[in-house]
């Protein structure tokens, strides 16, 4: 089985060095078959030239097209070159890469589609902001009630991916802007088989998150539940199979 | 006199857009419904009654209400429209970009 590990970065200079130097730690320890891939979306930093010294392979974006276009830049690039599996790492020291063998194990035993690595299973010691960790909540009650899953941690971006869903997400005409909750539910009710483990994570080591502020994570908010609304209307009969068979 | 300066006007509209058409300043395509803009203006200038009759016929009783709201509405199908191609080059423009990363990683990896 091969693996692609890939790192969306915009202006991670500071941080995706020591990433990549964690990474590959992992990768000889645990003799994984492994290649690396960081996107650069258009940094202002000077991302691209700590990329071409430290030889780390990468892909630059002519310009910025967000989380979700640089991930979706990378699934192109597993297809192009065959991987079986796309483990999503992100680019500012957030994930350990240790933690990467708790997703392969439970991917492993449930022959899952998607394994989201949660930090709200467990007490991980993750700190989130009180709207945040509201709008998590909520987002985890609407996917109880519309999919019958519990997924605690939609917004996490450490997840494993087989090649059917990267592939299906890298042909997905309107790839989420934001892909958490919406397309977690999206994916439930196409059929794919979606769990969750628990992981530890830790605070981003230099810059700002992309959620920062106030206006961010209230237009995040606003944005997903409507794109969660579009989803129903889209799928309100698959969602009404999917809760019987449940049942 | 106010009759002649709206067929003036309709009329000087439809040959501003045909001139840009010409020009090649502006699709056949996306003129056409411009076009069409320029002849109803034309139209009403020409038969003022046909206005008077949409008024009664919308309940509305000050003419010019009726104009108003009827542009209102041609405004807002264009601006729906040109959001949607919007979206659509949107889309093409992602995809190039992606494109090019890919192919510039190719290009990188061949120079080696």
């Amino acid at each position: 089985m091969r693996y692609l590990i890939i790192i969306p970065c915009y202006n991670e200079a500071l941080n995706i060095v020591k990433v990549f130097e964690d990474l590959t730690e992992f990768i000889g320890a645990t003799r994984l078959n492994a290649d690396i891939l960081a996107i650069n979306d258009s940094s202002t930093d000077n991302t691209e030239q700590v990329l071409r010294e430290n030889k780390i392979c990468f892909l630059s974006l002519p310009f910025n097209l967000g989380y979700s276009g640089a991930l979706q830049t990378g699934f192109k690039y597993a297809i192009e070159h065959n991987f079986d599996f796309v483990i999503q790492f992100d680019g500012d020291g957030q994930h350990i890469p240790t933690e990467i063998q708790k997703l392969l194990n439970a991917q492993a035993e449930n022959d899952a589609d998607i394994v989201i690595g949660s930090r709200f299973i467990l007490n991980s010691g993750y700190k989130h902001g009180l709207l945040r960790s509201l709008g998590t909540k909520i987002f985890t009650l609407l996917i109880n009630m519309i999919c019958g899953e519990k997924i605690t941690d939609p917004t996490s971006g450490f997840q494993i991916l087989k090649r059917e869903v990267f592939s299906r997400y890298a042909k997905m005409g309107a790839y989420p802007r934001y892909p958490d909750a919406n397309l977690v539910i999206q994916m439930i009710l196409e059929g794919f088989k979606v769990r969750e483990v628990p992981v530890k994570m830790q605070l981003r080591i230099f810059g700002v998150s992309m959620h920062a502020g106030f206006w961010n994570p209230l237009f995040y908010m606003v944005h997903m539940f409507y794109s969660i609304f579009m989803i129903i209307i889209q799928y309100g009969a698959s969602m009404f199979h999917h809760q019987k068979s449940i049942k | 006199m106010n009759q002649l300066a709206f067929i003036i006007l309709g009329f000087c509209l439809l040959v501003y857009i045909l001139i840009k058409v010409k020009n090649k300043q502006f699709s056949e395509r996306e003129s056409l419904m411009w076009i069409l803009a320029g002849a109803i203006v034309l139209v009403f200038a020409v038969f003022p009654g046909l206005l008077d009759f949409i008024a009664r016929f919308l309940g509305v009783y000050y003419q010019p209400t009726a104009l108003f709201l009827l542009t209102f509405f041609a405004i807002i199908l264009i601006l729906l429209r040109k959001e949607q191609q919007i979206n659509g080059l949107e889309e093409r423009v992602k995809e190039l970009a992606q494109q090019n990363a890919l192919i510039m990683n190719k290009i990188e990896k061949f120079i080696k």
